[in-house]
């Protein structure tokens, strides 16, 4: 739609200009980073209530992200676990507590490691791919004659691929928690030849539904992060390949750094609404 | 695989792994067990938290529902907790309650014990009794308060140990000493007895042979015959001597006689010695006159420095001003060595009233004399004055307290040490002290013992 605004940046200005001057376009360009973000995530959730709904899209993109990112993250998971409960097992057999080793693992992944990775590897691979895919498309004028064909580009481009992450993120989160308590049992019955039932019984003993729950659905807002930080910069993407890469690029940074940012938030929260960390 | 299979496993297989862990969880809280409620009540919950587990005898049973807190000081934590129906035949209404730890790590858990097999089984709502939970801290600040004892009781065992190996040393070299002496004595003792039974053996010998004064005694008869005569001779003598002092007693007799008569009211020792009397009596007289003259004299400001200079002054009539200026220096011939005592240090606090005269403390008198030890190879000769002070209160309030501690301390050092009434005196002096070196660590509470040194015996 040719009457919708577009998001813009501000031109960087040609060098050498003062050191002042740097830092305050570099502030304005910041404060315009974030102002652009706020609203095209505001859009896409206005956008992704409001009917019709492109299933088929986000299928398709739920394949993308979702299903082609599972490989990853499980494998990421097991290494996870089998490192972790090499780490734990390193701090825990001190005091004699090697019995605690499976509760430790299974807590630390589930209410913060899993979640964490998962939306940091998420933020890597589908951050990258759709602002890459949206600048490539964008430097390529496909966008415009999306909207030259009356199409609402923003919908069927970026939302779809926000809802798609948004849907993703706890499947990919849930992989990720099942692939690293695997991974920590397997390094915990080579080590001690544990059995898996009494490594299940002793995993799950100290986690309640407050670990469980919250973690796994904070990963939605991640994926929200992830999918809006990807289309806004891929649609921003200017100057041709170039720009495309640095869509790529500055998707995953920025993807990553409000990730981190917002986990902190949500900790805050999960923390106020589950004062305990108990059951 | 086509794309939308894929969707679809990926989202299935994700939900049903969420749903397993779901359940996994929830199994292991046992939500989805039916459980009957009970309660408890404790003192202090020490960090046991709504969502805790509960342990019916060891096993898991179920979890704390929550903990509501007392509405005042003397009441206690209620806690309330869900137990499995599966152990509900376990949990009696005599079960115990209690709070335990899950190793030196781990939480807090609620343990509740089996019930006695009479009494009922506990229903929804039953409220069990508890046992206050034990705290490591309180057992470590006993453990310290023991060792703290031990440790007491094994440095009193040690010094009485030490004291009784101390005295059997002791007694072990008296022992040694005594035993060394003795023998020396019992070697002579037994050299000497040797000796005498060989004399005794010589002397018998010499009597049985009729050899010596005793052997002649026992053998010869002329001896006894002039035993005899030397006895009949003593008979006569002792004649003789009982008529010499029948004679003796009667001329003492008549010398009593005499005298007697020298002693009567008409004799002439009478006169002479009422005469003595009377020449005595005048004499006195004649002495006091020249007292009370000389006493005038030594009042008398023309000739006051001479007598104060020789010595002759009467403590009583030297004021405070006149003492200050050196009155009793006599020009620096009798230089004063002072010794300071505080107040606190003589006097029991007690007696420091208004009301009456300081008391002298034992451990004051025991100072007193310690002090007094400087001087005591010079007297008699100088004079000793205690000078009185006192800070506190008006100016009348000094010198009464001055002057209370200052007399106080000179009536036990007269009646102490035996001294002259007239070369020592109480000189309450207040606030103001004598100007010497010493002042400068000086309190001004309590009396300092100066004494003024005889010019002749230095």
């Amino acid at each position: 739609m040719a009457d919708r605004p577009m998001p813009e940046l501000l031109p960087t200005p040609a060098a050498p200009v003062p050191p002042a001057d740097r830092i305050g376009a570099g502030v304005l360009n910041t404060f315009a980073l974030i102002g652009g973000l706020a609203l095209w995530g505001g859009r896409a959730l206005v956008e992704a209530l409001r009917p019709p709904y492109d299933v088929d899209e986000i299928v398709r993109h739920l394949y993308d992200i979702g299903w082609r990112s599972t490989p990853l993250l499980a494998t990421s998971g097991f290494a996870i676990g089998v490192v972790l409960s090499m780490h734990t097992r390193a701090s825990l057999e001190r005091f004699g507590a090697e019995a605690m080793i499976p509760a430790g693992l299974a807590v630390a992944v589930v209410r913060e490691t899993g979640p964490l990775t998962a939306a940091l590897l998420a933020a890597g691979r589908v951050g990258a791919g759709i602002g890459a895919e949206l600048g490539a498309m964008r430097v390529t004028e496909q966008i415009d004659a999306l909207e030259a064909s009356a199409v609402d580009a923003f919908k069927y481009l970026a939302v779809t691929r926000i809802v798609a992450c948004m849907i993703a993120m706890p499947i990919l989160t849930t992989v990720m928690n099942v692939s690293a308590v695997i991974g920590g049992f397997v390094a915990e019955h080579a080590i001690s030849g544990m059995s898996w039932d009494l490594y299940l019984e002793r995993a799950f003993s100290l986690i309640g539904f407050s670990d469980l729950l919250p973690s796994t659905l904070k990963t939605i807002a991640f994926g929200f992060i992830i999918g809006v930080t990807g289309s806004y910069l891929g649609f921003a993407a200017q100057r041709g390949t170039e720009g495309v890469g640095q869509a790529a690029t500055r998707s995953v940074v920025l993807a990553s750094v409000l990730v981190i940012i917002s986990n902190v938030v949500l900790v805050r929260l999960i923390f106020f609404f589950y004062p305990q960390g108990g059951a | 695989m086509t794309r939308l299979a894929g969707v679809g496993l990926f989202v299935v297989g994700g939900l049903v792994l969420f749903a397993a862990a779901l359940f996994m969880v929830g199994d292991r809280r046992m939500a989805f067990a039916r459980t009957f409620r009970v309660a408890t009540q404790f003192s202090r919950v020490t960090g046991l938290q709504p969502g805790a587990v509960v342990r019916v005898s060891g096993a898991r049973a179920g979890t704390i529902r929550r903990i509501d807190p007392p509405t005042d000081p003397a009441g206690r934590f209620r806690v309330e907790l869900d137990i499995t129906e599966e152990l509900h035949p376990l949990v009696r209404t005599d079960s115990v309650a209690s709070i335990e730890a899950e190793g030196l790590v781990g939480g807090s858990f609620l343990s509740i014990e089996i019930g006695g097999a009479d009494a009922p089984i506990a229903t929804s709502g039953t409220m069990l009794p508890s046992r206050e939970p034990f705290e490591i801290a309180d057992m470590l600040q006993q453990m310290g308060a023991t060792i703290v004892k031990v440790n007491a009781t094994v440095d009193v065992l040690t010094g009485q140990v030490q004291h009784a190996l101390d005295s059997v040393v002791v007694t072990v070299d008296n022992a040694n000493a005594l035993i060394t002496s003795v023998s020396d004595d019992a070697t002579r003792i037994a050299s000497a007895g040797a000796r005498i039974s060989t004399d005794l053996a010589d002397l018998t010998a010499d009597i049985r042979d009729g050899d010596g004064t005793v052997a002649k005694l026992l053998h010869d008869d002329t001896l006894y015959r002039r035993l005899a005569a030397a006895a009949e001779h003593g008979e006569a003598i002792a004649g003789d001597t009982r008529q010499i002092v029948g004679d003796t007693r009667q001329i003492v007799g008549d010398v009593r006689a005499a005298v007697e008569r020298l002693r009567g009211t008409d004799g002439q020792v009478t006169g002479l010695i009422d005469e003595l009397r009377q020449t005595v009596t005048q004499s006195r007289s004649a002495v006091s006159g020249f007292a009370d003259n000389m006493d005038a004299l030594k009042r008398n400001f023309l000739f006051r420095g001479f007598f104060n200079r020789r010595g002759y002054f009467d403590l009583d009539a030297v004021s405070p001003d006149d003492y200050r200026k050196g009155v009793l220096t006599g020009g620096g011939e009798r230089p004063a060595v002072r010794i300071w005592l505080t107040a606190d240090r003589l006097f029991a606090p007690a007696a420091e009233g208004a009301a009456g005269t300081p008391v002298l403390t034992d451990d004051g008198q025991a100072r007193l004399d310690s002090a007094m030890t400087a001087f005591l190879d010079q007297l008699p000769g100088g004079v000793l004055v205690v000078e009185g002070y006192s800070r506190d209160g008006s100016r009348q309030s000094q010198f009464r307290t001055a002057r209370g501690r200052a007399a106080t301390v000179r009536d036990y050092l007269v009646d102490r040490f035996g001294l002259d009434a007239q070369r020592s005196g109480a000189m309450p002096l207040g606030a103001t002290p004598v100007e010497t070196p010493e002042l400068a660590s000086w309190s001004g509470e309590g009396i300092a013992l100066a004494y003024f040194s005889d010019p002749a015996r230095r």
